[in-house]
């Protein structure tokens, strides 16, 4: 096992499609962290964390993963990561058992008890097929066989979207006990980001295939706001402090990036908390300054 | 090793219904192929020797094709890994692209394997009533076609693997399909330039056509050949799948 200080290193990827690009995105994980990896649906979260595993191949950059090269270290790597889809990948015809059977002999560090534990506490039946699960009860068996090899970094691409908020919860709580011996980290991608605002050490925010911010989420969080004023008083904010302005019959709603300043320097306004939704929706609207 | 296993266990599950049917049908051919022994054999009396020849060497030579091309036929995992999103999960997991196309192959050789002894076992039955050796005949037949079936199956799968998702597959699926058929269509153009065309669909002139391949295929120096040729599909069927699966998505 290597030392390492971050789990995850991404440097100036690039990869092109028809109609799409990934462009330049660099951002890390740090060892130990959660991060939550934000943007609207089609933003490119995907292609990033494909472009990671070496799904698919990146037209440049470097990525590294536990400080060893994604391609070049790619049967180490995948050694000691977990990877969670939305979508579950097994077939249909199988069983928890059979999956059990299956991966065993795939990871060396698989461990048949803290897998059955997690069967146990999710409450799954072992020979069922898995064709008859529900939507919760599959991702559940996928994130037991995830957590069962003592995997270091786990990444995630939706992987508690479509779930009802019962389950997500507790998944959540969840991944937050898996991360308690801090050798362990996590990247999570999702478009429901009062999730990650629960559990998120960091935030990367990723919008047409550009990183937008990346980030410790309550560092993100402290220091964009959103000023609250009337119509008329726009034209005393300058434009470097504006993310976006949101109107409406009643007046404007302002994203400010900087919320300790912009409280100084608009006394006479009101400087609302942002959440990571909010953040999210003003910074897609960037382009348009003024939306509604 | 017990990466192996694991991958051929997998492979096991997935594709045992596919499997035991074909083995079931291939019992069942080889059983009816039996029948003429069986009932009336002592009765036969061949009107010359390509028509002796014909009937004991007619049987064998379609219980050899037939087990040949249920060996190497595609049994359906590629397929079903595909449209399950076991394809695109699998590059996530610690299985080299080696380790997966040595599972496929060895799984699809233990079966292939399984078949030749059964048509092994026919020529036995064939020996045991007749006191006639066509051992050497049925194994050539056997391994032959099968060679060329496993063959086509890598060029199928190597088309049908480059397929992201169930949608994809639909379409690569059938030009995998024209991909073997323009491959069997060239083979027997070849086969058939050098035999001549055969036109003549006459009782006699299949009883020459049976005669001239027992003649060839009978003979134990064939037989070297047609293992050269099997075990030469299961190395093309090996860097086929194997390349087909350090291939990445665009």
């Amino acid at each position: 096992m290597n030392n390492y200080e971050n789990a995850i290193v991404i440097k100036g990827v690039t990869k092109r499609y028809d109609g799409f690009m990934l462009d330049n995105i660099s951002f890390e994980v740090p060892k130990g962290c959660i991060m939550g990896f934000i943007g609207q649906n089609g933003a490119g979260k995907t292609t990033t964390i494909r472009s990671l595993l070496h799904i698919t191949d990146i037209d440049s950059g470097e990525i590294s993963i536990f400080g060893m090269d994604h391609i070049k270290d790619e049967a180490e790597v995948k050694k000691r990561i977990a990877v969670v889809f939305d979508e579950l990948p097994f077939h249909d015809v199988f069983t928890a058992k059979d999956m059990a059977k299956i991966f065993e002999g795939m990871y060396p560090e698989w461990d048949n008890s803290v897998y059955i534990n997690y069967i146990e506490r999710f409450g799954l039946p072992m020979k069922k097929k898995i064709g008859k699960f529900s939507k919760g009860m599959k991702m559940k068996l996928q994130i037991a066989c995830a957590l069962s090899h003592n995997a270091e970094l786990l990444v995630m691409d939706e992987a508690t979207t479509g779930l009802d908020p019962v389950v997500r919860d507790e998944m959540l709580h969840i991944f937050m006990e898996y991360l308690q011996n801090g050798e362990r980290s996590i990247l999570m991608s999702s478009h429901i980001t009062s999730d990650l605002e629960k559990i998120a050490d960091m935030v990367t925010f990723i919008d047409r295939g550009k990183i937008l911010l990346t980030g410790f989420k309550d560092e993100m969080l402290e220091n964009h706001g959103i000023l609250k004023c009337d119509k008329e008083y726009l034209k005393n904010i300058d434009s470097e402090d504006i993310v976006s302005i949101r109107t409406n019959n009643f007046g404007a709603e302002v994203m400010v990036h900087d919320r300790e300043n912009a409280s100084y320097k608009y006394r006479d306004c009101t400087i609302d908390p942002a959440s990571l939704d909010d953040i999210m929706l003003y910074y897609v609207h960037r382009d348009a300054k003024e939306w509604s | 090793m017990k990466m192996l296993r694991s991958l051929i266990y997998r492979e096991y599950k997935l594709s045992r219904g596919h499997q035991l049917l074909m083995l079931i049908l291939f019992l069942l051919v080889a059983g009816c192929m039996l029948i003429p022994f069986i009932l009336g054999g002592d009765d036969f009396e061949p009107a010359d020797l390509e028509e002796e020849i014909a009937y004991l060497y007619i049987f064998p030579l379609l219980v050899g094709i037939v087990g040949g091309v249920f060996a190497g036929n595609n049994n359906g995992v590629h397929k079903a890994d595909i449209n399950s999103g076991w394809k695109r999960y699998s590059v996530t997991l610690p299985p080299t692209s080696s380790q997966l196309a040595l599972a496929d192959t060895l799984y699809k050789m233990g079966f292939a394997l399984l078949l030749g002894a059964v048509t092994f076992a026919f020529s036995g039955i064939i020996y045991g009533y007749t006191g006639f050796s066509t051992y050497v005949f049925g194994m050539n037949i056997f391994l032959m076609c099968a060679g060329f079936f496993i063959i086509s199956d890598a060029v199928y799968s190597y088309i049908l693997l480059l397929a992201k998702d169930e949608k994809d597959a639909k379409k690569y699926r059938m030009i995998g399909f024209f991909a073997v058929a323009g491959v069997l269509k060239v083979l027997s153009m070849f086969a058939e330039k050098k035999g001549k065309t055969a036109t003549d669909y006459s009782e006699q002139s299949i009883f020459k056509g049976i005669a001239k391949i027992a003649e060839t295929a009978a003979s134990e120096k064939v037989l070297v050949v047609s293992a050269v040729l099997f075990a030469f599909s299961i190395v093309v069927y090996f860097i086929m799948i194997r390349k087909s699966y350090e291939r990445r998505e665009a």
